[in-house]
């Protein structure tokens, strides 16, 4: 009976789908379309990139080039690095390596998952490929990889394809391994795999031999607390049947066992090699046996340093013995590895930490190297180095803003120092706006909340400055160990944060908490050890295998995120890298740790609590976020308490990819949040129970790591690690759309007051020379409307009526799905001007900004009109323009404004009058009749000769009649937020005389010659009469 | 039994939303504009259109005759932009220009020729040379779109988007300098600048053909056609590279 009931259930569900789909499809749900125009900003900067994690480029055309970035995506240039595009914003951000195909340029592989295996790296999902040079991907396969340190491609039969993996960094994995397909990516084959903690990590295949494969293999493991690199798996091994066998090559190399190797074979002479081998005695080693035997050569410091993370070692194509590496800083030999130069910083300083490098086939004096740092160019084989100034891949984890206007944005890059840049500047924000304040690798900014010339910076470990702004100069006021105490460890991200209900609080943790209320001067301890203190992961002093590596990155048992309650400034929460979740109500007098309540919610113990929201409008709500990577375990963490932390929900949606960076929850609408994870920006509308992806110009698959509510501007601004900071402007839309609204079809949203401005910054001398240049907020918030779908057959168009009732503007509108903007300038339509001559007169694009005044507004969208009103008011904090300076230069302008209209009928009427006589001037046979149109047209075409410029046709003479005269004046007075001065209005005058002097003289002409021609091209039956209508004007 | 049957319906269904193949798509694109051959009856063109800058009117008339003739006029008020593209040659005229007809380059030329396609590059596609490829399915601007890849014969792509739901093309995406509009596509010439043409506000003329009835072109605004005849004659002159009296303008 059951069996019964349930296939019957399941027969109506299939009916329904099959033949009401109008029903099913008539859901309207709420998703990053419904918010169509509303789209993200990319502020960059570009003065500081990001970490490049890959470079490829054509060897056909030698300017196309490809960067693969570790957490921003693929970036494409067609014009040798002068500008770039993204090509892989639909996919996950992290880049391991790229590949071309050697015959068919088009052809580009991508394997996803960065292999610079430091602390901070993400982790990939496969490896793609395009086949149109980036236009389109597909999905190939290996998703479980998570990191792809290289592709390499048969050059003899393309569709051979070796793809080192070195696996996951943070658990073991039977996934690692060197694969091989045969048919261009469609299937691979496991070809070299050693066990399920050792990965391969590097591979190349001999030019001359293809079937000659070389493949290092490479033993490692992250866990939160320590970092190893080097075991009994790391190997460097050979195949010479195209990896179906492979022996391991021994001889000349050091004892075992091996951490990471970085080779390259000599592309003009492949019996050469090179290697850099991580061991005991970590060295530099050279074959010239296509790797049967190899002898160690003396190496600096820098071709040998952190092998983990520096494994780029590359020979040029052409000459052997010319070879570079790319480490902490950049080394080239020219005698095949004997001895080593590095690269000077004449021409500006060349960032440290190298992971990738092109080298030009057409041209191999010019090299293309990722940094830490962004991409550089060299044309001089790598001796000195240009920065590309465009790519804004930055890795910020932290963000926040200040009050100005506009508000500036603060935060932290990995291995880029702290920042301060404007949200809007003059010309747009400019990698020149944006102010270095701090070095070091840069976490958490934050701006004094109560003075304007103070921010809050620090490098990795706690090392916290208070910082002055203008002159960036900095005190340390790191609080320090306290007699009997233990060692303070510090996260190597460690929290700054102000207060949100006391703003005077300043808050920063170890181990501890400590707040001070006097700008760092002096810190008040408020806990005891907050973390577990667990003992066994505190021995960083032995973290790094075999090469030691103890930066801070792995200090652990420490305070991660701190967050004071908006609400009461004695209720402060703590969460640490360990797992704990502590709150005080008191202050800091008690402290309760909620790891064990959120741990029944089905969160992991020993999570990182990566932040902390407390509710501005219900003090016993808080979210959390909880990233569990670290124990190799990606999913998404975020809960929700409503009785202070006693007990947690998890929140959990299908939409949601990669582990939790961030929770945000509005500062308007309780029931939006934001979401920020490993993979993606994520919002809802509904307190939690359904999210959707933000897409909105932001990458799908972005590394969101922080999420800032700039209050006064409503704008969501995002700190991602990989595009910097982007800004959804003005989330107010969102705030405001329900279900209810997202099923009407049309809805004009009412608009706010106004004030009336020509914007915020003017125009600038010249246009931006390069860098990366973001654009602005609009300074004119823009008239706003929804459109449940995509209008296909009807237009849109947005018309202004002043009180009057009469039209001012009309616009035409976007039609998206989604919520839709509309620019009105504020002005009314230009006047209609003089047409004709050789200039191009821009008096046809000026027109008077309207006044103040309560305007209706009617959006058409089709047959259907939707009403609304916008309220118009002078700008009373432009204390250089009053509303009486307001005044008088709107009648300046309607006067001018007039004089064109004036000037534009006499020349109209000139026009039509030439093109009668024109048009039948060859047809006249009385001679006299001829001899008297052509002496009108003479006289017509004279005064059009006064009326506007027709003999220059130069853009850069400077012919001046009487329509170039009124748009001087006119350009003046209404481009400008100003009363019109004395000389302005006294042109005013004068021109209105000579307009009045031309109609004059129009008129003369027309009654000396107009009738006996009118009349003669009558009589030859040229024209037919058109006696006046009653009513009508005659001409002039 | 039943569990095979409704696996069945279901495999079904699903097949069928996956079977569209690009001629089925293109197919249903023509059929949404009058069919094939209603679009293959096209023989010239002339539309008269505006488009609306602040305030500020802009006004473009066309001419398009099937193989032989694109000419577009441009009135700004206080300029004007013309070209003219035949099977043979181009030339375009500009404020910036000698202020005659100027050559085109080659190049130039040989690109927007594609432009001499009344219909649309799309139809007929195959007769015409060029290869089209259904990439699939992608959200345009929220809009559930097929992604078409055009090859012309002449090398260029040109990517057209088409509204799962209407069938109509609602925008395309070439590189280069290229033009779009109904017998548009562009070409190469101007490096790997993406020009991006969207489509709307369709409506049926009075002889029963279809047309998108407003074109926007990013920053170029949108134009609205106010007019557009079909198969109507030429006039000679259009052919020449002279500067011709506009018809709702005057221009001296």
């Amino acid at each position: 009976m059951k069996r019964n009931f349930t296939g019957g259930a399941l027969t109506a569900l299939v009916l329904a789908l099959v033949f009401s789909p109008c029903n099913i499809l008539a859901q309207t749900t709420i998703n990053s379309s419904t918010f169509g125009m509303m789209e993200a900003r990319w502020l960059g900067p570009g003065t500081m990139s990001g970490r490049i994690s890959a470079i490829e480029g054509s060897w056909e055309d030698g300017k196309t080039i490809y960067v693969g970035t570790a957490g921003g995506g693929i970036w494409k240039s067609t014009n040798a690095g002068a500008s770039f595009k993204p090509i892989f914003d639909k996919y996950c951000q992290s880049i391991g390596a790229l590949a071309m195909d050697p015959k068919n340029a088009k052809v580009l592989y991508a394997g996803t998952g960065e292999s610079n295996m430091r602390n901070s790296v993400s982790y990939g999902d496969g490896i793609y490929k395009t086949t149109d040079g980036g236009d389109n991907w597909t999905k190939l396969g290996l998703a479980n990889s998570e990191h792809i340190s290289k592709i390499v491609i048969n050059p003899q039969q393309t569709n051979i394809v070796y793809v080192a993996v070195p696996g996951a960094l943070w658990s073991s994995s039977t996934d690692r391994g060197l694969y091989k397909s045969t048919d261009g990516g469609k299937t691979f084959e496991k070809i070299l795999y050693i066990n399920e903690n050792a990965g391969c990590a590097d591979v190349t295949v001999d030019p001359e031999h293809p079937d000659t494969v070389y493949a290092s293999t490479w033993e490692f493991r992250r866990k939160p607390f320590s970092f190893n690199s080097g075991g009994n798996g790391s190997g460097m091994w050979k195949s010479t049947d195209g990896g179906k066998t492979w022996k391991e090559l021994k001889n000349g190399l050091p004892a075992k066992p091996f951490g990471r190797i970085a080779f390259a074979v000599a592309p003009s002479a492949p019996e050469n090699m090179i290697a850099i081998v991580e061991s005991a005695e970590t060295g530099l080693y050279i074959s010239s046996d296509r790797g049967e035997t190899w002898k160690k050569q003396s190496a600096t410091m820098n071709v040998i340093s952190r092998p983990f993370y520096f494994s780029c070692i590359q020979i040029d194509p052409k000459d052997p013995k010319r070879i570079y590496r790319p480490g902490y800083t950049f080394s080239y030999s020219v005698d095949g590895g004997y001895s080593f130069a590095d690269a000077s910083n004449e021409g500006g300083w060349l960032h440290s930490d190298h992971h990738a490098l092109w080298i030009n086939p057409k041209n191999t004096s010019q090299l293309y190297l990722g940094t830490d740092g962004g991409v550089y160019i060299s044309l001089d084989r790598g001796a000195t180095w240009n920065f590309v100034q465009c790519l804004p891949v930055g890795q910020f984890y932290h963000v926040a803003t200040d009050n100005n206007k506009p508000y500036n944005i603060y935060g932290g890059l990995q291995d880029n120092g702290s920042w301060v840049g404007p949200s809007s500047a003059p010309g747009g924000v400019s990698n020149a706006n944006w102010k270095a304040i701090n070095g070091g690798d840069g976490f958490w900014v934050q701006p004094d909340p109560n003075n304007n010339d103070i921010a809050y910076a620090e490098s990795q470990g706690g090392d916290i400055n208070r910082v002055n702004l203008g002159t960036t100069k900095s005190i340390n006021i790191k609080p320090q160990q306290g007699p009997g105490e233990e060692k303070l460890r510090w996260n190597w991200n460690t929290p700054i944060v102000t207060g949100q209900a006391n703003k005077k609080n300043l808050y920063m943790g170890c181990q501890f908490l400590y707040r001070s209320q006097d700008q760092g001067r002096n810190w008040l301890k408020l806990s005891g050890d907050l973390t577990t203190n667990d003992k066994q992961k505190q021995q960083q002093e032995n973290s790094g295998g075999l090469s030691a590596d103890n930066t801070s990155a792995e200090n652990h048992c420490t305070i991660f995120t701190i967050a004071e309650s908006p609400l009461d400034e004695k209720n402060v929460w703590v969460g640490t890298d360990d797992g704990n979740l502590q709150v005080t109500t008191d202050g800091g007098r008690s402290w309760f740790n909620q790891a064990p309540a959120y741990a029944t919610a089905g969160i992991p113990s020993q999570t990182w609590v990566s932040s902390i929201e407390p509710s501005r409008f219900d003090k016993n709500v808080v979210y959390a976020t909880f990233d569990n990577h670290m124990y190799g375990d990606f999913k998404t963490y975020l809960a929700k308490s409503v009785n202070g932390g006693k007990t947690w929900t998890r929140i959990n949606s299908p939409e949601f990819t990669g582990f939790a960076h961030k929770i945000k929850e509005d500062l308007v609408n309780k029931d939006m949040l934001f979401l920020g994870t490993e993979m993606g920006l994520f919002a809802t509308l509904d307190g939690g129970t359904t999210w959707f992806r933000m897409k909105n110009k932001i990458p799908e698959y972005a590394l969101v790591r922080d999420i800032t509510i700039q209050p006064a501007t409503n704008d969501v601004v995002i700190a991602t690690h990989g595009r910097g900071i982007l800004i959804l402007d003005d989330v107010t839309p969102m705030r405001k759309m329900t279900k209810q609204i997202a099923e009407k079809n049309v809805v004009l949203f009412p608009p706010a007051p106004v004030s009336l401005t020509m914007g915020n910054f003017g125009g600038g001398g010249f246009p931006g020379t390069g860098g990366w240049v973001a654009p602005n907020a609009p300074s004119i918030p823009p008239i706003k409307y929804y459109l449940k779908d995509r209008v296909n057959s009807g237009d849109v168009k947005m018309e202004v009526y002043d009180a009057q009732g009469k039209l001012v503007q009309s616009i035409p509108g976007t039609k998206r799905k989604g919520i839709n903007f509309i620019d009105w300038n504020l002005k009314m339509k230009p006047p209609k001007i003089a047409t004709g001559g050789t200039k191009i007169d821009f008096s046809g694009f000026l027109a008077p900004m309207v006044m103040p005044g309560e305007y209706t507004l009617k959006l058409k969208v089709g047959d259907s009109t939707y009403t609304s009103s916008i309220k118009l008011m002078h700008d009373a904090a432009n204390k250089d323009f009053t509303l009486a300076d307001r005044t008088a230069q709107y009648k300046a302008a309607m006067d001018v404004y007039k004089m064109h209209e004036q000037l534009a009928a006499v020349v109209d009427q000139i026009s039509v009058k030439e093109k009668l006589i024109k048009d039948n001037l060859d047809k006249v046979t009385d001679s006299t009749l001829k001899h008297n149109m052509q002496a009108y047209s003479e006289e017509l075409e004279k005064l059009r000769a006064e009326c506007l410029a027709t003999k220059q046709k130069s853009i850069f003479a400077d012919e001046k009649r009487l329509r170039e005269e009124i748009t001087e004046v006119y350009a003046a007075i209404v481009g400008q937020e100003a009363a019109p001065s004395n000389l302005q209005l006294q042109r005013v005058t004068v021109l209105q005389q000579q307009v009045q002097t031309k109609e004059k003289s129009g008129q003369q002409i027309i009654k000396k010659w107009d009738d006996s021609v009118m009349d003669g091209l009558r009589k030859q039956g040229l024209i037919k009469p058109e006696p006046l209508k009653p009513g009508d004007k005659k001409p002039f | 039994m039943k569990r095979f049957w409704l696996t069945g319906i279901l495999a079904g269904l699903t097949m069928l939303a996956m079977a569209q193949s690009v001629d089925d798509v293109i197919n249903n694109y023509m059929n949404a504009l009058g069919g094939k051959d209603k679009l293959l009856s096209i023989q010239s063109l002339h539309t008269t259109g505006i488009a609306n800058f602040n305030g500020n009117e802009v006004t473009t008339e066309t001419w398009k005759v099937q193989d032989k003739l694109y000419r577009s006029e441009t009135n700004f008020g206080m300029g004007s932009f013309a070209m003219l593209v035949t099977d043979e040659k181009g030339w375009m005229k500009s404020p910036r220009g000698s202020g005659n007809f100027d050559p085109m380059p080659e190049e130039q030329v040989k690109s927007m020729q594609s432009m001499l396609d009344c219909s649309n590059p799309l139809v007929n596609y195959a007769v015409k040379g060029h290869k089209a490829e259904l990439i699939g399915k992608e959200d345009v601007e929220g809009t559930e779109c097929y992604k078409i890849k055009l090859t012309l014969k002449s090398g260029s792509d040109i990517n057209y988007f088409i509204d799962t739901k209407t069938s109509y093309l609602i925008r395309e995406t070439s590189k280069g300098g290229g033009f779009g509009g109904r017998g548009g596509g562009g070409g190469r010439g101007q490096g790997d600048q993406e020009m991006k043409t969207d489509y709307s506000n369709y409506q049926k003329t009075e002889d029963g053909y279809m047309f998108a009835m407003t074109v926007s072109r990013g920053m170029g605004g949108a134009m609205t056609f106010e007019k557009i005849e079909v198969n109507k004659p030429v006039d000679s002159k259009l052919y020449k590279a002279e500067q011709i009296f506009f018809i709702n303008k005057q221009s001296i």
